[in-house]
This record gives structure tokens, C-alpha cells and sequence, in this order.
């Protein structure tokens, strides 16, 4: 089994008005199947958890943050958490499960991605592996895809201007988050 | 150009299965709700031709609870500058090809213009449009 270790800063979601993480009501919600995250002691801010992933890898996971995330953060990782479990051929046509280092890439992403301003994403499964994220809103579709090799990517068009395009790795978090903050606008 | 079957005419209706997990949220589709574009992201893309699948909509989903399934015509992936062609397959009647390069937004085009004749169950915790 492959193991991998990640620790991934999520402190930057922090925004008001939004609802504090309640550790001992979450664990109380969560299905008996899921896996069990852990508020660790020493670090009130960190939440610490595991991932088996269909494909024999595993994730060992600890998210550092405010303790003030978004919703969307959470269902962001609830989806991962299900998507994670996926088995060769989830799709019917011969899909990969998803891999540890697609996940690990959306993690370091996930402040870019993921703040209480922005609409929340819908987390995708691709058939290589790979997470994807999208927005598609307001004439706007926004797509990042992380790879399971480790690439990001992201495509964009707006259906009032007709512009559309396209990036990938070093490309991305800039032009993904100028776009977020346009979708972040009201209609 | 990619190869192209003639013999499959335009109004030819071909289906997809799309899985749960594979759906997402779309407002400018009138269920706020549509298959990822993932869904067609491969050159050589499988489908049926729906007048040969052998029990219908249940036959092409058997073994595959909870999935749904979009439709579209010859002529519409044509549109797109798409080939159809038959792949015989023994174990599914009427299996063919969606053949051709899917660019991000030909991909995004025909996940809109799909119909989802079958809709995939919705995973908790995940939204299902208006429908």
C-alpha cells in the first residue's frame, strides 16, 4: 500500500459570519462508513483524517485552517471522501479509481478554490483519476481539473464576451481566482 | 476529418450511460442540472444506437443501478464535427463510436445539448438542479 503524507494550510478561508466547525456535532452526523476526523489536541485549528483510496493508496491527511471554514469546504470533503472510494470502472467504461496525488493536488488548491465568497463548486470525478471542480453560472463556466498525475489545468469561457481559454500548472491559481472573484459577484 | 458511418443517418438516436457521480449544476440548462463534461471527453467515445439496444433503456443499464442516460442524435455530434461508427460488440447490440478530438468546449456543447432520457439517481450530499 502507498502512503502518502500531506499537511495543507487552509487558514486563508477564513472570512466572518460564517458558522464555526463543531467537531463533536460533525462526528455525530457523519455515516458510520466514513472516515473519522480528529480535532488534534496540540492544534485546535487542524483536523486530521485518512483516506483509503479504491486503488490500495492511502492519504494521511491534516488540513490547517481558522476552524472558520466554509460549507463548501466541508462538502467539498465529504464529496472526496466518497469519490475516494470509487472502484476501477465506476463509470461503466472502464474508469481509474481516483489517486491520492490528484486529491493531495486539490488540497493544496483548496484555498484558492474554496472560500465562503464563492459559489460552491461541484466536485467531479474524471475517468483518468483526477478531480474535477466547476462553476457554471451567470454564463461563465469555469473548470479545474487535477490530474492524477499531478497536472492542473483549468478552462474557462464566458458566453457574453465569447472569450474562452485555457491553462495548465503555473497558470492556473492566478487565473482561477480572477475568475472566482467574478463569479463571487451578484447576478 | 474522423471516419464517419453514412449509413448512420442524422436522425439516428444514440445513448450514453452517465454516472451519479458524473452529474453537475448548470444554470443555463432548464433542470439546473446536466452531465460533466467528462462524460465525453474521449476520442473514441462509446454509445448505442437506441433502436438496436436489446431490452431498451433497462437492458443498457443492467448491472449499472442509479445511472442515467443521455441522448443525442447522429446529426448533433456531426454538428460538432464528430464521426459515428459501428463497433460491434456481442455483448451490446448496436454498440458504436462517437469518434473524433473533444475540445473542452465541443465537450461543454454537448453536455448541454444532451437529453437526459434516464436521470441518475442523486448522490447525498450533492445537488440535483430543479429535478
Amino acid at each position: 500500500m502507498m502512503t502518502a503524507t500531506g499537511e495543507f494550510a487552509i487558514a486563508s478561508l477564513s472570512r466572518t459570519g460564517i458558522q464555526p466547525y463543531s467537531p463533536a456535532a460533525r462526528r455525530v452526523a457523519r455515516p458510520k462508513e466514513a472516515p473519522r476526523r480528529e480535532t488534534l489536541t496540540e492544534e485546535p485549528r487542524a483536523v486530521a483524517f485518512e483516506l483509503d483510496f479504491a486503488n490500495g493508496e492511502r492519504l494521511k491527511v491534516k488540513l490547517v485552517g481558522s476552524g472558520h471554514e466554509p460549507t463548501s469546504f466541508w462538502h467539498a470533503l465529504d464529496r472526496i471522501e466518497h469519490l475516494s472510494r470509487l472502484p476501477s470502472g465506476w463509470d461503466s467504461y472502464g474508469a481509474r479509481p481516483l489517486s491520492a496525488r490528484a486529491v493531495r493536488r486539490s488540497f493544496e488548491l483548496f484555498s484558492s478554490l474554496l472560500d465562503d465568497r464563492t459559489p460552491e463548486p461541484n466536485v467531479i470525478p474524471t475517468r483518468e483519476g483526477g478531480l474535477q471542480f466547476e462553476w457554471h453560472r451567470q454564463g461563465i463556466d469555469l473548470e479545474v481539473t487535477c490530474e492524477s498525475s499531478g497536472t492542473v489545468s483549468y478552462y474557462y469561457a464566458d458566453s457574453k464576451s465569447g472569450e474562452e481559454r485555457e491553462g495548465v500548472n503555473g497558470a492556473t491559481r492566478q487565473a482561477v481566482q480572477e475568475i472566482l472573484r467574478r463569479l463571487s459577484q451578484p447576478a | 476529418m474522423p471516419p464517419d458511418d453514412k449509413g448512420i443517418t442524422d436522425d439516428t438516436e444514440l445513448w450514453r450511460r452517465i454516472p451519479p457521480d458524473q452529474m453537475t449544476d448548470d444554470d443555463q440548462v432548464p433542470s439546473g442540472w446536466r452531465p460533466s463534461t467528462g462524460n465525453f471527453d474521449k476520442y473514441e467515445m462509446s454509445v448505442v444506437i437506441a433502436a438496436e439496444s436489446v431490452g431498451g433503456l433497462d437492458g443498457l443499464l443492467s448491472g449499472w443501478e442509479g445511472f442515467g442516460v443521455a441522448s443525442f442524435t447522429a446529426g448533433e455530434v456531426r454538428q460538432l464535427e464528430f464521426g459515428v461508427v459501428r463497433d460491434p460488440d456481442p455483448k451490446l447490440p448496436g454498440h458504436a463510436l462517437v469518434v473524433g478530438n473533444k475540445s473542452h468546449g465541443k465537450r461543454t456543447r454537448l453536455a448541454r445539448l444532451c437529453r437526459l432520457i434516464r436521470v441518475p439517481r442523486p448522490i447525498p450530499g450533492q445537488s440535483a438542479g430543479d429535478g
